[in-house]
């Protein structure tokens, strides 16, 4: 399968703000992503999981054209897009949508629910008013809502029901990507249950290639193919769901798996921790590992020379940046 | 046999915290909600009891009405909640004054809460706070005090404690923050410990850190811990037993091992289910076995169970009468609110992909 969308070393760096008296010092930058390439192929569900902080939205706000690279190129089907045209930039966005996480905000209180549906629609200038409005009905009925439910407001509805008009606005447009940020994370669990299955089951029938970011580890498995591990804006391990999952290489992958606390008394397993505190996102070591610090295995060596990503041995793809994985 | 004595000794000791039928309404003009009805259970010493629910179901609530901080928000409680200190003393809650409960607040019952942020003030260093904490309720010198500070923090697993004191609220990342409130509830040794979801906005890493923190200090001071959250994860690896709530009623109410080997109520069994666990998964695709519906405002409740609308075990009775809390058993402990409980109790546990069939028959 042909990458639909192929990063390619990619850096994104933020200059601090600062108050009124840092005027007067030098300004600070943190690298919120660093020379993160990662392809998503055709068809494929890519999860990306990290902690607060380690650049997991600034990625998908990156391929989305929402923030501007510094460094690095990004590619779709094959054709830079990384300085990319207002017309290139227009037709991006109708085919690629995006999910967020909190369904009260991303949907405005004083829309109905068939104009928000239909907002895409307008925008793009796609259809009549009477083939728009067609299109919402059918559209809320895929994610199992009603077609009454229309001319309501977001208010009349409940967290999950939100997060059901949010795909469907995702959908008006049949675009070829969806990015969900956080998508499942602010519902609670019976809810969280009905929507994740709802999106295998979009990414299915409409063989929409995804982004799925989430800082919680155990919802990727019945949704991806494939996870990035990102650290400090560092890809640290990428590869197959279930390899990743059940056979994490890099020490922060094993750290993540372990901390989740698990239902399933079959699979309690020992806890792993980190040590002391992590590396101030701006005052990043020139050399060496950025997990080094904090990481259990960490040695002497792993603070002076950078991992270089490498593939393991006997794997599809499992790819991982450490000296002793 | 030995299991029996240990459950007589049990009831010998005196219970941190009976709460007996507490219920809270909210009134309108015209207009009486009941968000919490009829919720009694009881914490012994030294046990950490979760409470579980989705958002609505009235966890906070509860936990806000035991030291009576809804009735600032309107809420009128009834009941009963008798609390007996390390001292043996025993005083009904709901029958203090003011005055007697600043006495009981932060002292011996201490509270967490879920936004560390939004507990501490900002323009004040995290010493100064938790040293207020300490002068408040006990007849300390101020070094004294601060050296207990110290002390704490160093407990919390802050490094470097001496110079993080002076710090301000702001210098400190989430989880530090998280500790610094942990340190502060400590002060000044209470009995009960009652933490609202408090690793709800942290990091899983983070969250497993605080987990182990509040697991051990709970331990050295012999203190009783309510723990409020949603994470069903979270309850199986902290608790002792279990209270399951739904709509403003506690719906079921187990040992940690019975709840997760042998659930009673169908909600219980959905919503452990609908968790998804890493290992677990039978592959992408395999969907979640998702509790159908959304859950009610607590006053739409009417009448029947108020589960029945999303159960899929719900038969006409359920629709029309309201179940109430009762032992499943004479023999056993596990207290659950359903109708059919006793019909479709192994049909629950053989859901669990980590029941054996043979592994049914568990006890108590």
């Amino acid at each position: 399968m042909p990458a639909l969308i192929e990063t390619n070393g990619i850096t994104k760096t933020y200059a601090s703000r600062g108050g009124l008296f840092d005027l007067l010092k030098q300004k600070k930058y943190l690298h919120a992503l660093y020379k993160v390439s990662l392809s998503i192929e055709k068809g494929e569900v890519l999860g990306l999981v990290g902690e607060s902080g380690s650049g997991k939205s600034t990625f998908g706000q990156c391929l989305m054209g929402l923030t501007e690279t510094d460094d690095g190129t990004i590619r779709v089907d094959g054709g830079d897009v990384t300085h990319a045209t207002a017309d290139q930039v227009r037709d991006m966005r109708r085919r690629f949508q995006i999910i967020y996480q909190d369904p009260f905000a991303s949907l405005s209180p004083r829309m109905n629910i068939r104009d928000i549906i239909c907002e895409p629609l307008d925008i793009h200038r796609v259809g009549t008013q009477k083939e728009r409005t067609a299109r919402a009905a059918e559209l809320i009925e895929i994610v199992g809502l009603r077609a009454e439910h229309l001319l309501r407001f977001p208010h009349e509805f409940s967290g999950g029901q939100r997060q059901r008009i949010s795909i469907a606005r995702a959908l008006a447009l049949n675009p070829e990507f969806i990015l969900a940020d956080e998508a499942v994370s602010a519902l609670d669990v019976s809810l969280q249950a009905q929507i994740i299955n709802l999106l295998v089951e979009m990414q299915r029938q409409f063989s929409l290639t995804m982004l799925f970011i989430t800082h919680d580890l155990s919802v990727v498995e019945y949704l991806c193919d494939r996870v990035a591990v990102l650290y400090m804006g560092r890809v640290v391990e990428v590869g197959r769901t279930k390899d990743l999952c059940s056979n994490p290489a890099h020490p922060y992958s094993q750290v993540l798996l372990s901390a989740i606390p698990n239902i399933d008394p079959r699979r309690k397993k020992k806890r792993l921790f980190m040590r002391g505190e992590r590396f101030s996102p701006y005052e990043l070591p020139e050399t060496g590992c950025v997990f080094a610090k904090r990481c259990p295995q960490g040695r002497p060596e792993c603070a002076a020379i950078t991992p270089k990503e490498r593939v393991l041995p006997e794997s599809v793809d499992h790819r991982v940046s450490c000296h002793f994985a | 046999m030995n299991d029996h004595f240990k459950i007589y000794e049990h009831s010998r000791q005196r219970n941190v915290l009976d709460v007996r039928n507490l219920s809270v309404a909210f009134t309108g003009r015209k207009t009486k909600k009941t968000v919490l009805s009829d919720v009694s259970f009881s914490i012994r010493p030294g046990e950490t009891v979760a409470l579980v629910g989705e958002s609505g179901s009235g966890k906070s609530v509860t936990a806000l009405s035991l030291l009576r901080l809804i009735e600032r928000s309107g809420g009128v409680i009834s009941g009963a909640t008798y609390f007996t200190d390390n001292d043996g003393q025993t005083v009904d809650i709901l029958a203090q004054d003011e005055k007697e409960l600043r006495a009981i607040r932060g002292n011996k019952i201490s509270m967490i809460f879920q936004e560390p942020m939004t507990s501490l003030n900002p323009v004040l260093s995290v010493g100064f706070q938790i040293t207020e904490a300490i002068l408040a309720h006990r007849d300390v010198s101020a070094e004294e005090a601060k050296r207990e500070a110290i002390d704490l923090l160093h407990k919390v697993e802050i490094p470097d404690p001496e110079r993080r004191f002076g710090d301000y609220p702001q210098q400190f990342s989430g989880g530090m923050r998280q500790r610094v409130m942990i340190a502060m509830a400590l002060a000044c040794k209470p009995s009960l410990l009652i933490a609202d979801e408090p690793t709800t906005a942290l990091d899983v890493t983070t969250q497993a850190r605080i987990l182990d923190i509040i697991q051990r200090l709970k331990e050295e001071m012999n203190m009783a811990v309510l723990f409020i959250t949603h994470d069903l994860g979270i309850v199986s690896e902290i608790a002792d037993r279990v209270m399951v709530m739904y709509c403003g009623s506690i719906i079921e109410k187990a040992d940690t091992r019975n709840l997760f080997n042998a659930p009673s109520h169908p909600y219980t069994s959905g919503l452990i289910l609908s968790m998804p666990a890493v290992g677990s998964a039978r592959g992408k695709g395999v969907p979640l076995p998702a509790i159908p519906g959304t859950v009610p405002a607590v006053w739409q409740g009417a009448r029947g169970c108020t589960f029945s609308p999303r159960c899929s075990y719900a038969i006409e009775r359920c629709r029309h009468e309201t179940p109430l809390l009762q032992r499943r058993n004479p023999h056993s402990f596990v207290e659950v609110a359903c109708h059919r409980a006793a019909e479709i109790r192994s049909m629950l546990g053989s859901l669990l992909p980590w029941v054996e069939a043979g592994e049914l028959g568990i006890t108590a």
